[in-house]
């Protein structure tokens, strides 16, 4: 009914409704939504009906998105680079900005030859990319200095930051080397049990006393959009761009386009973003700044005192001094180390995208962690379970105050997903 | 609308809930009920309270509903149907309401007043 905005056919009430597809979203399964709505909610809705209401609401968030694709690629360029759509939300832009940060994750997911003989000819993988992106406003006060011209503690703190920078860079050369990510660090070789303790035990040492710092990266967190899929980065540039345009992003003074240094991610940016200002992660850069220090040095204190300097060269936005500094050291070497050498490509490449004491003063963030966090919810909360099912496409909306909440499962069979436990 | 002192206070609303909880009702033994069992009575009484309260302001919805003024389909009369009885399941329970139903016979279809696009 219009004026109920309840659907003549439905069986629940708005309210009701909103709660099963969050706990159909949020939860591993369909029958733990239908065990969590009755303990939590005592509302006895059965995992079937869970998934039918996720899958119909699911399906409702791909139609409009389609509609916003739509609405985006019929505009003409002027007015999709500086108009909105008619029902974009009327914010006041003059102290918020928005960012759009996107990124690739894993997911295994069982194929046609599932249960099968493997094709012949390359090694078949189950293995498949999950591309997402996140659309957020961060409520910032621009003073015109630089918030934080010191780097935080947590950057300096080893016991933080190095498992951090280690694990992103082990996903990197996990792609690198055969297209799969190593999610599981016990699976790594280079990451046994033993070496493990010694890393911590060598952390132990490094680390000072423990001062957890404020916020160091963008602004209070407003709204939240999640847009995801498995269509490749032409449907997640179109989705995002439409988007964007529905939510009035083109408005705003200030607007960032992030990612880590993947290439496409700068293709999306040069296709529909590229009036907004591209930022490369922070902690993806340290990831290959701190292997090379590491790499340069015999000694682990000694890289480690070497990475605090480039740290602050990076953090000063001064990456031309860390790109020199490589480049001295690689030029007495006979042979270049893989870690110099990766630091120095990517760092050139990066380096226009990397001017973060400007970005703090703009009250831009610099790190890509929503995005990271999103697609590891993506990925790893809730596809890691007997019984969930891939959709192609994905979106998650947020209600305000960086509180966000998932208000469809856009997940559709065939695309089963392996069970890890 | 009804003049102020005729108009019952929370207070006195849940004063109603206390007397019925207590006199003969669930919680008539008061001196040995323990925490929850308080709890999760009251809170089975006041849902019912709620759903009445749902109940009864959908009903008022629904008669001050301005009449149909013709199909909008085919823009032909409507004629009159029985309410029809719906059944949704709450936040606080299942609440039942009555619905206005009007139909177009040349469309062979079935309107409700408060949505002129939905048709069954």
């Amino acid at each position: 009914m219009k004026t109920l905005r309840c659907d003549v056919d439905s069986e629940q009430t708005p309210a009701v409704l909103k709660k099963i597809v969050i706990a159909s979203a949020r939860d591993r399964s369909y029958a733990t939504a239908s065990r969590n709505l009755e303990d939590l909610a005592d509302l006895k809705i059965s995992a079937k009906q869970c998934q039918r209401i996720a899958i119909r609401i699911g399906t409702e968030r791909l139609d409009e998105q389609a509609e916003r694709i739509e609405a985006y690629c019929t505009a003409s360029i002027p007015e999709q680079q500086h108009g909105q759509s008619a029902d974009a939300p009327a914010n006041d832009w003059n102290s918020r900005v928005a960012v759009v940060q996107c990124d690739g994750g894993r997911v295994q997911v069982r194929d046609k030859f599932w249960g099968k003989e493997k094709p012949k000819g390359p090694k078949h993988r189950w293995w498949r990319e999950t591309q997402a992106a996140v659309l957020q406003t961060y409520q910032v006060q621009v003073s015109g200095s630089d918030p934080t011209p010191e780097v935080p503690e947590a950057l300096r703190d080893p016991l933080w930051v190095i498992p951090r920078l280690n694990e992103i860079h082990r996903q990197h050369m996990a792609s690198r080397r055969s297209g799969e990510p190593e999610s599981d660090p016990s699976s790594d070789p280079e990451q046994s049990p033993q070496s493990v303790a010694v890393e911590q035990e060598s952390l132990a040492a490094l680390s000072g006393p423990k001062d957890r710092q404020t916020r160091w990266s963008g602004g209070d967190p407003l709204v939240k959009t999640i847009v995801a899929t498995r269509r490749g980065y032409d449907q997640l540039g179109l989705a995002l761009a439409g988007e964007a345009y529905h939510r009035g992003f083109n408005k705003a003074k200030l607007k960032a386009f992030m990612g880590d240094g993947l290439k496409v991610n700068w293709s999306l940016w040069a296709t529909h973003f590229s009036h907004y200002i591209p930022i490369t992660d922070i902690l993806h850069a340290l990831s290959y700044v701190y292997c090379a220090a590491v790499a340069s040095r015999d000694r682990i204190e000694d890289g480690w005192t070497l990475y605090l300097q480039w740290l602050n060269w990076v953090w000063s936005g001064r990456v031309d001094l860390v790109i020199t500094a490589l480049k001295h050291q690689a030029a007495g070497q006979e042979e270049v180390g893989e870690p110099v050498r990766r630091a120095i490509t990517y760092l050139s490449n990066n380096a226009p995208r990397m001017k973060y004491d400007q970005y703090r003063r703009a009250g831009l963030p610099i790190t890509t962690s929503p995005v990271e966090s999103a697609q590891k919810q993506i990925s790893i909360v809730r596809e890691t379970t007997v019984g969930i099912a891939l959709f192609p496409t994905g979106r998650v909306q947020g209600d305000g105050a960086g509180k966000p909440s998932i208000i469809s499962r856009t997940m559709l069979s065939p695309f089963s997903i392996f069970c890890r436990t | 609308m009804e003049p102020a002192y005729l108009t019952p206070s929370i207070e006195q609303i849940a004063g109603l809930v206390v007397e019925k909880l207590t006199q003969g009702g669930k919680l008539a033994d008061l001196a040995n009920a323990d925490l929850m069992t308080i709890e999760d009575e009251t809170i089975e009484q006041v849902d019912q309270v709620t759903r009445v309260v749902i109940n009864t302001l959908l009903r008022r919805q629904s008669d001050a509903a301005p009449p149909p003024r013709g199909c909008p389909k085919c823009g032909g009369g409507l004629c009159e149907k029985p309410p029809q009885a719906r059944s949704l399941q709450s936040k606080r329970g299942r609440v039942h309401f009555k619905t206005d139903v009007h139909r177009c016979e040349a469309c062979r279809l079935d309107f409700f007043p408060s949505d002129e696009d939905a048709a069954l």
